[in-house]
C-alpha cells in the first residue's frame, strides 16, 4: 500500500524526479568517476611498469633517505660484486635524467608539465626500459634515439640532426632510431631520449656511477633471494629489491599523480551531494508541506505514523537508487571523458580497459542513497507528525519562527565558525577535516539562519528591485518571504557554490597580492629565466649568460631537500653569497651572506630561527642524501619568505647534492642597459636552450599572476557545478511552488497580470532567492577565505576582489534569471480558468 | 480599442449565440448551447439553474476568462473574440471585477493590497474618494492590515468585493459569492451589492444557487443544459422558489 502510494507520488511530478535526481547523479558519477578513472590507470600503470621490469628479479638503488627522488646514483664499482653473487645471470646499470628535445622549428617539444626523460642505453633488452621502434641502438657519443611523438612534433626522421638539451647543455646529435617506453609510446605526454650509455653518464653527470642497476636471475632462484644475496654486497646506503617491489614503486609514484586528480574529484563529488542534499531536503519539505491534505486523510482513516514515514522513505529510496544507478554509470562517462581530456592535452595514458570494481560501485550506491535517505529523514518524520484533523483544514501551511530555532540556528552556525577556527588555526588532528566539517556545519547553521533572517533579508535586497519591477517585482518579493525555510532553503544551495568560489578567489587574489608585493619589494633582478614547468635545466645556461656584456650580475639558483633536526624535508637554494642581495632582498638581519661563502655554512629565515632558537653562530644539523648528517653554522638570518627558507653557497650545495641543476637565473643589467635590453641580450645567447624562458620583472609577475589564474578558473569551472546543481535547485522550488499557487497565479491572471508580467513575477522571485543566496554565500565565503588568508605566513597581504564579489552577485542574480526562465514559461501558461477552479 | 469616450451602449456585456462544446464524439458536452442575452448597464443580473447546466461557463466567457466555442461576446463595445490574450488581459484588469465564490485573495497580500492589486497591476492611481467608500460600505476599515488568514470568510468575500468594485469596472461578475458564507455575512455582501447598483450605477452579473441571494437582483435568469429556459424580474425569494420548481418539474 505505502510502495504504491510512494510510486504514484513520484510518478505524479516526473519533473521533480529528474531536477532531485541531477545533483545525486552527478554527485554519484564524479565518485564512481574519481575511483574508476583511478583503477583504471592504475591497472594501466601496473601493467605498463609490470612489463617493463618483466626480466628484473632484482633491483639496486640508492635508498630514499629524503624523498623517492633523492636516490643517490650507485657506484659503477657495485656492479662487478653483483655479477659475482651466486644466482646473478646478468646485471646491468641504467642511466637517467632530464633531457628536452629541440625541434625543427627551434621550439622545445613538451615540457610544460609531462616530464622529458633521458636514458642510457641498456644493451640486455630484458633490463632496457626503452624498445626500438625503427632504426638503430645508439652507440656513439652522439648518437640518439627518441620516442615515435617526439619526433613527429619536432619534425625530425632518423638521420637527421636533432638538439638535446642536456644538465650538460644543449648539444647535437644524431637521430638513429625511434623508440617506445615499454608498450607505450606517449606516457603521460613524457619525452624519451636514449642516449649510448656513455654519453648518457657523461651528460647526466653520472661518470662511473649509475641511476640504478637491473638484476636478472638464474633459472630457480627466488627473486626475494636473490634480493637478500645482493643486499648483502652493497655498501651502506643502497637497497636491492625485487623487481615487483620495483614495479610497485614505479606505479605508486604515478598513482599519487593520479591521487591528486581522484582527491580533487572527490572533493567535489562531496561538494555536489552537499548541495544535493539540501536540494532533496528542500523538496521533500515542499511536497509533503503541499501533501498536508493528503497525509492528513490516511492518518484520519487510520494510516500509522510509521507507514507515513515509510512512505516517504521509500520515495526517498526510489530516487536514491534510481539517480545512483546512473550516476554509476555517468561517473563511467566521466572517467572516459577525462581519459579524451588527457589526450586531448597530448597527455596520454596507457591504456588499460576501463576499471569498474566492485568496490567503486558499492561505495558509489552507498553515498547516493545513503544521503538522499537522510535529506528525506526530516522531512518524513515531519510529515508523520500532521495530525488527522489537517485533512479537514485549509491552513496555509507557515514556518512559525521561534526562539528556539533561532538558538539551534546560532549554536550551528557557532559551532561551524569554531571548527573552521579550530582547523586553521589549532593544532588538533587534520587541519583539513575540522575545516570541512567547520564548513559543513556552516553551512546547515547558515542554512537555519537564513529562514530567520529571509524575510528582511527578501524586503531589503528587493526593495531597490521593486523599484524597477514595480508589482510583478513586489509579488515576486512576496512569494520569496512568504515561506523563510523554503526559501532558506533553496537559496542555501547557492550559498555553498558562492561561498567557496569568493573564498577561492579570496585566498588566490591574497596569494597574488602578497607575492606580487614581495615580488616588487624583494625582487631586484630585472631579468629572470626559468623552464615553463619549473624543471631544473642545465648550468650551463648561466655560464652562458655571465659572459653576456650587457649584464652586470648573473646568479644561478639550485634547489635541493634535505631533513632538519626533527625529520622534516626541506627545501635549501644554493645561490651566490657575493651577489645574491643584489638581485634579490632577502631581507637581511642578522650577520652577512658574504659569510656564507665559507664552507659548513648556511643562512635560515627569520621564523624557523626563532622556533628552533638559532642565532648567527649556532649551528643546526642537516641530513643530506648524499653526505649523510652534516653541522652547519648559521651565518646569517633574513626575513622574507618569498623565495625560500635557507641558502646555502653553491659550493656548498656542490659538495651536499649529487645534482647539479639550476632551477631559476636571476640577473642585473650594467649601469645604464635598460631591463627590455638585458633580456633581449639574455635571450639571444639562450637561443639554443628553447626550453628556458627569459622574462623581464613585469612579464615575470604576469606569469606567477597568469599560474594563479589558470588555478582559480580551474577551481571556477568545478565550483561552476555546483552552482548550475544550485540552479536546478531553484528550478524545483519555483515548479514546485508554482503547482502549489495555481490559484494565485489563475486569480492574479483573472484580475488583468499579462503572461508577462507573470513570468516576471516568477523571476523576480527567483533573483530574490537567488540574491539571498549569493549574499549569505558572500559572507560565509569571506569569512572562510578571510581566515585561511591569515592562516597562511606565506601570504602577507590580504586582499578582498571587491570587483570579482560584485561579479559574484551579479551572477547569482543571472543565476535566478536562468533559473526562473522554465518555471515562468510553466506558470504564465497556466490556464486561467484551470488555475481558479483548482482545489 | 475602444475607450470610455465612445458613445455609451445600453449593453454592458452581450453575448449572441455563444456556444461552448467541451470534448469530442461520445464525451462532447455542450456546456452552452445558444445563449443569446444582453447585459443592461445599471442592472443586476442573477443567473441560476441546477448544477452543470452551464452558469459558470457562461460567466467565464462572458468575462472573457474563456472562449466561446461559437458566437460572440461584448464587454461595452469590445468583442472579446477579437482580441489577443494580452488585450483580453488588459480588458479584465481595466474593465472587469470578480467576485469568486473561494479562494478571492492572494495569502501573502494585506486587505489593502488585495484590494489595489488590479489597479496596482493596470498601474494606475485609486480614487482614493471611492476606494473610502467602498471600504467603509464594506466596513473593512478596521481589518485593512489584515492578511486573508487573519480574516473570517465573510469578511474575506467582502474584500473580494471590495477589490472588485475599487478600480471603477464597467461589470462585476460574481460566481457563487456568498456560496461558502453564513446568512448574515451573505446579506451584507448582497446589500453591499445592491448599493453599488442602485447608487453607483454599477452593472453586475451574478451566478447563485440561492434564491434569496438572486432576489437582490433585478432580474434572474434561468440556464438549463446550457439554454436560458427562462426569465424573471423583479425577483422576490418565494417568486424564485416557485420558478425553480416549476422548471425541475418540467425537466422531469
Ligand atoms: N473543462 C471542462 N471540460 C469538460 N467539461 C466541462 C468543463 N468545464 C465544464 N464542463 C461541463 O460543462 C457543463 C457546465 O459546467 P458549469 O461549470 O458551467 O456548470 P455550473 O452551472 O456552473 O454548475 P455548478 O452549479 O455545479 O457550478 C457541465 O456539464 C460540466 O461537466
Ligand atoms: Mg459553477
Amino acid at each position: 500500500m505505502i510502495w504504491r502510494l510512494a510510486t504514484r507520488n513520484l510518478r505524479s511530478s516526473p519533473l521533480r524526479l529528474v531536477l532531485v535526481s541531477l545533483a545525486i547523479i552527478l554527485g554519484v558519477g564524479f565518485v564512481s568517476g574519481a575511483f574508476v578513472l583511478g583503477d583504471t590507470i592504475n591497472k594501466a600503470f601496473d601493467g605498463l611498469f609490470a612489463k617493463i621490469n618483466q626480466g628484473v628479479a632484482v633491483r639496486v638503488q640508492g635508498v630514499a633517505s629524503i624523498s623517492s627522488d633523492s636516490r643517490e646514483p650507485v657506484p659503477a664499482s657495485v656492479l662487478p660484486k653483483i655479477l659475482a653473487v651466486d644466482g646473478v645471470a646478468t646485471a646491468a646499470g641504467s642511466v637517467g635524467g632530464t633531457a628536452t628535445i629541440v625541434g625543427k622549428d627551434g621550439k622545445a617539444i613538451g615540457g610544460s608539465g609531462p616530464p622529458t626523460l633521458g636514458f642510457g642505453w641498456v644493451a640486455d633488452p630484458a633490463l632496457n626500459t626503452l624498445r626500438l621502434v625503427s632504426g638503430r641502438a645508439p652507440t656513439g657519443p652522439n648518437d640518439v634515439v627518441i620516442n615515435v611523438r617526439s619526433a613527429t612534433l619536432a619534425k625530425v626522421v632518423p638521420g637527421d640532426a636533432v638538439r638535446i638539451i642536456t644538465p650538460a647543455g644543449s648539444g647535437e646529435y644524431r637521430l638513429v632510431g625511434l623508440v617506445k617506453f615499454g608498450s607505450t609510446d606517449n606516457l603521460l605526454g613524457a619525452t624519451l631520449t636514449g642516449f649510448a650509455m656513455p654519453t648518457a653518464q657523461r651528460v647526466f653527470g653520472l661518470v662511473g656511477r649509475y641511476t640504478d642497476i637491473g638484476v636478472t636471475g638464474k633459472q630457480g632462484v627466488l627473486d626475494s633471494t636473490l634480493a637478500h644475496r645482493v643486499q648483502a654486497v652493497l655498501p651502506p646506503g643502497y637497497e636491492a629489491i625485487t623487481g615487483a617491489r620495483a614495479t610497485q614503486q614505479a606505479t605508486d609514484q604515478f598513482n599519487s599523480i593520479i591521487g591528486i586528480l581522484r582527491d580533487v574529484l572527490l572533493v567535489f563529488a562531496g561538494i555536489s551531494l552537499f548541495v544535493g542534499a539540501f536540494i532533496i531536503f528542500n523538496s521533500f519539505s515542499i511536497t509533503i508541506a503541499q501533501r498536508t491534505r493528503q497525509v492528513g486523510l490516511l492518518r484520519a482513516v487510520g494510516a500509522s505514523r510509521g507507514s507515513v514515514v515509510g512512505e516517504v522513505v521509500i520515495e526517498a529510496l526510489i530516487i536514491g537508487v534510481v539517480a545512483s544507478v546512473i550516476g554509476v554509470a555517468f561517473g563511467v562517462v566521466v572517467a572516459l571523458g577525462l581519459e579524451k581530456l588527457f589526450d586531448a592535452f597530448g597527455a596520454s595514458l596507457p591504456k588499460a580497459p576501463i576499471q569498474i570494481q566492485p568496490r567503486t560501485v558499492i561505495v558509489a550506491l552507498a553515498v547516493g542513497i545513503l544521503v538522499t535517505l537522510v535529506a528525506a529523514l526530516r522531512p518524513a518524520i515531519r510529515a508523520s507528525r500532521i495530525p488527522p484533523i489537517a485533512a479537514l483544514r485549509d491552513d496555509v501551511h507557515e514556518v512559525t519562527q521561534s526562539v528556539r530555532r533561532l538558538v539551534v540556528a546560532i549554536v550551528v552556525t557557532g559551532l561551524g565558525v569554531g571548527l573552521v577556527l579550530l582547523g586553521v588555526f589549532g593544532s588538533v588532528g587534520n587541519p583539513f577535516v575540522w575545516l570541512g566539517l567547520g564548513a559543513l556545519l556552516l553551512f546547515i547553521g547558515a542554512a537555519l539562519l537564513t529562514a530567520q533572517i529571509a524575510r528582511p533579508l527578501a524586503r531589503v535586497i528587493g526593495a531597490p528591485l521593486v523599484l524597477i519591477g514595480r508589482i510583478p517585482a513586489r509579488l515576486g518579493r512576496e512569494n520569496a518571504m512568504r515561506n523563510p525555510a523554503r526559501t532558506a532553503q533553496t537559496a542555501t544551495a547557492l550559498t555553498i557554490g558562492v561561498a567557496l568560489v569568493t573564498a577561492a578567489t579570496i585566498f588566490a587574489s591574497s596569494l597574488y597580492a602578497s607575492f606580487a608585493g614581495d615580488l616588487d619589494r624583494r625582487l631586484l633582478a630585472q631579468v629572470i629565466v626559468q623552464t615553463g614547468s619549473q624543471q631544473p635545466f642545465t648550468p650551463a645556461a648561466a655560464t652562458a649568460l655571465a659572459a653576456v656584456p650587457e649584464l652586470a650580475t648573473v646568479t644561478a639558483w639550485r634547489e635541493g631537500q634535505f631533513r632538519d633536526a626533527h625529520h622534516d624535508v626541506q627545501t635549501v637554494s644554493g645561490v651566490d653569497p657575493a651577489t645574491i642581495l643584489d638581485l634579490y632582498d632577502a631581507g637581511l638581519l642578522h650577520g652577512a651572506f658574504t659569510d656564507l661563502s665559507r664552507p659548513g655554512t648556511i643562512a635560515v629565515q627569520k621564523d624557523y630561527a626563532k622556533t628552533n632558537h638559532l642565532t648567527v653562530g649556532s649551528t643546526m644539523p642537516a641530513f643530506f642524501a648524499k653526505t649523510g648528517t652534516r653541522p652547519l653554522r648559521v651565518a646569517a638570518i633574513f626575513s622574507a619568505s618569498t623565495f625560500g627558507q635557507f641558502f646555502i653557497s653553491l659550493p656548498e650545495y656542490e659538495r651536499n647534492f649529487t645534482t647539479q641543476q639550476d632551477t631559476l637565473i636571476l640577473a642585473r643589467g650594467r649601469e645604464g642597459v635598460s631591463a627590455a635590453d638585458a633580456k633581449k641580450a639574455a635571450a639571444a645567447v639562450l637561443a639554443p636552450y628553447p626550453n628556458l624562458t627569459v622574462y623581464t620583472k613585469a612579464a615575470y609577475k604576469d606569469q606567477v599572476n597568469a599560474q594563479i589564474n589558470q588555478l582559480l578558473y580551474l577551481v571556477y569551472t568545478l565550483l561552476g557545478l555546483a552552482v548550475v546543481i544550485a540552479i536546478f535547485g531553484i528550478v524545483n522550488t519555483l515548479a514546485l511552488s508554482i503547482f502549489e499557487r495555481t490559484r494565485e497565479i489563475g486569480l492574479l491572471r483573472a484580475v488583468g497580470l499579462t503572461r508577462r508580467a507573470t513570468r516576471a513575477m516568477i523571476r523576480w522571485e527567483a533573483i530574490i532567492v537567488a540574491l539571498i543566496g549569493g549574499v549569505v554565500g558572500l559572507v560565509l565565503g569571506a569569512f572562510i577565505g578571510i581566515v585561511i588568508v591569515q592562516r597562511i605566513s606565506l601570504l602577507t597581504t590580504l586582499s578582498v576582489p571587491w570587483g570579482s564579489l560584485v561579479v559574484f552577485l551579479v551572477l547569482a542574480g543571472l543565476a535566478g534569471v536562468v533559473a526562473a526562465i522554465f518555471p515562468a514559461r510553466r506558470a504564465a501558461r497556466l490556464n486561467v480558468l484551470d488555475a481558479i477552479q483548482a482545489e | 480599442m475602444a475607450t470610455s469616450e465612445a458613445p455609451p451602449v445600453a449593453a454592458a456585456a452581450r453575448i449572441e449565440d455563444g456556444a461552448k462544446v467541451y470534448g469530442t464524439g461520445d464525451a462532447e458536452v455542450r456546456a452552452l448551447d445558444g445563449v443569446t442575452r444582453s447585459f443592461p448597464v445599471g442592472h443586476f443580473t442573477a443567473i441560476m439553474g441546477p448544477s452543470g447546466s452551464g452558469k459558470s461557463t457562461l460567466m467565464h466567457c462572458m468575462a472573457g476568462l474563456d472562449r466561446l466555442t461559437t458566437g460572440t461576446t461584448w464587454i461595452g463595445e469590445v468583442e472579446l473574440g477579437a482580441l489577443g490574450e494580452k488585450d483580453v488581459t488588459a480588458v479584465r484588469r481595466d474593465r472587469i471585477g470578480f467576485i469568486f465564490q473561494a479562494f478571492n485573495l492572494l495569502p501573502m497580500l494585506t486587505a489593502a493590497e488585495n484590494i489595489r492589486l488590479p489597479l496596482d497591476i493596470a498601474g494606475r492611481r485609486p480614487d482614493p474618494e471611492w476606494l473610502n467608500q467602498v471600504i467603509s460600505a464594506l466596513e473593512l476599515g478596521d481589518r485593512l492590515d489584515h492578511r486573508p488568514s487573519q480574516l473570517s470568510g465573510g469578511q474575506q468575500q467582502r474584500v473580494a468585493a471590495a477589490r472588485a468594485f475599487a478600480s471603477h469596472p464597467e461589470i462585476v461578475f460574481a460566481d457563487e459569492p456568498t456560496g461558502q458564507l453564513d446568512s448574515h455575512s451573505s446579506s451584507e455582501l448582497l446589500g453591499f451589492m445592491r448599493r453599488a447598483v442602485d447608487e453607483f450605477s454599477q452593472t453586475i452579473v451574478m451566478v447563485t444557487h440561492d434564491p434569496t441571494a438572486a432576489s437582490y437582483a433585478d432580474g434572474v435568469v434561468f440556464l438549463g443544459d446550457g439554454r436560458i429556459v427562462d426569465e424573471l424580474a423583479a425577483p422576490t425569494p418565494t417568486s424564485i422558489l416557485d420558478r425553480m420548481k416549476a422548471l425541475s418539474g418540467a425537466s422531469q
